[in-house]
């Protein structure tokens, strides 16, 4: 009797503590955060693109693009760009969430990327 | 008894257990509601940002053609404005991204000042007083391929080229009525080639001064084509060089020629 018992008390829990994981609004959480963050990154590149104008955006020298992007970065959130033959020399870590655009001009598309530093 | 304490403490962890996953379920409800909307605001926030990239690169390949039309000819002076319009009205971009599709025109918009909150095609956005302003219609629709976003919005633009176009037709138009006054007014001297050579010197001159100040660039050229009866052609020619458009620099040349009979 007190083995069924403790059988029936250990299955409990141990469904109980298997729902909760399977069920975890931990993750949830995170994920709608990650989303949240990839939002925030992806105006940011639109903040970017008014800035510099799409007509400049479109005339612009690759070393042009990168260096007017250095000025948009800062320590904790950095931005580059990746073009039909260039990549501005730095690009997101793997593993760091970042978000992009693309550019689809007549002569080629142009990626801008933004990525926070240090944040997997 | 032991029995007893046995059941008790199963009733008991079932509760406490039972407790715990409810207080689960109420907290992932709201976690997954709160993703759900998380999520179809992400996935609003991406088409909104594919049709606002869409219009500004649709806009702007209207600019980029607009300045091609203009400056791959020559235009009339008496019917500049009408011309570029018909040019203008040819023109049309179509752009997919993604599930995105956008379609644009253009046309040749009045002359005013109004400002447009399309960020992005500085300087060529908003119309301005005295430039070639245009009037873009921009369509853009998609959806999402589940269907829990749909886009569309049509939208108005007020784009502008630094093309002064009424006033260099102006001043061609100006040119023209100058030299006709001038040489025109000679009667039966129009042939005498010093005659003319002096007076349409003179109105070539004056003209060309009153553009330069202005910025523009006019010439004008004469020909005696019969001196019996006595008949001078000319051909006006008025440029506004230097137009920065999207494409760089470009020059845009209006033209009238005729004929003047004594």
């Amino acid at each position: 009797m007190r083995v069924v018992d403790l059988s029936v008390a250990a299955l409990i829990g141990f469904a109980s503590v298997g729902a909760i994981a399977v069920w975890n609004p931990v993750q949830l959480s995170v994920q709608a955060q990650a989303y949240s963050e990839q939002a925030s990154l992806t105006d940011y590149l639109m903040h970017v693109v008014s800035g510099l104008g799409l007509p400049w955006l479109q005339q612009a020298s690759p070393n042009a693009i990168c260096s007017s992007l250095l000025s948009y970065s800062n320590s904790s959130l950095q931005v580059s760009a990746e073009g039909r033959d260039f990549v501005c020399s730095t690009g997101p870590p793997a593993g760091v969430q970042s978000a992009s655009i693309v550019l689809q001009f007549p002569r080629g598309n142009l990626s801008l990327l933004a990525w926070r530093q240090g944040k997997q | 008894m032991a029995t007893r304490k046995a059941v008790a403490a199963s009733i008991a962890s079932s509760i406490i257990f039972s407790s715990l996953l409810v207080s689960n379920f109420v907290v992932y409800s709201g976690a997954a509601e709160n993703f759900r909307l998380v999520s179809l605001a992400t996935e609003e926030q991406a088409f909104r940002v594919q049709a606002a990239l869409a219009t500004g690169i649709s806009l702007l390949d209207l600019i980029d053609g607009a300045q091609n039309l203009l400056s791959s000819g020559s235009f009339a002076c008496s019917n500049a404005t009408d011309s570029v319009a018909q040019v203008l009205s040819s023109e049309s971009v179509n752009i997919g991204a993604g599930s995105l599709r956008s379609h644009s025109t253009v046309t040749l918009a009045p002359d005013g000042n109004s400002t447009d909150d399309l960020a992005g095609l500085q300087p060529f956005n908003g119309s301005v007083d005295g430039m070639t302003n245009l009037e873009a219609t921009t369509l853009a629709q998609g959806a999402a391929p589940d269907g829990s976003v749909s886009y569309y919005a049509s939208e108005q633009h007020f784009l502008n080229i630094p093309l002064r176009l009424g006033s260099l037709t102006g001043q061609c138009l100006g040119a023209e009525a100058e030299f006709a006054a001038a040489v025109g007014g000679l009667g039966g001297d129009m042939c005498n080639s010093t005659v003319l050579l002096g007076a349409a010197s003179a109105v070539a001159a004056s003209v060309s001064r009153s553009a330069a100040a202005d910025g523009f660039v006019v010439s004008v050229s004469y020909f005696v084509t019969s001196a019996q009866p006595c008949r001078v052609g000319y051909w006006i020619s008025a440029q506004q060089q230097n137009i920065q458009g999207p494409e760089g620099a470009f020059t845009f040349t209006e033209e009238e020629s005729g004929y003047l009979e004594a």
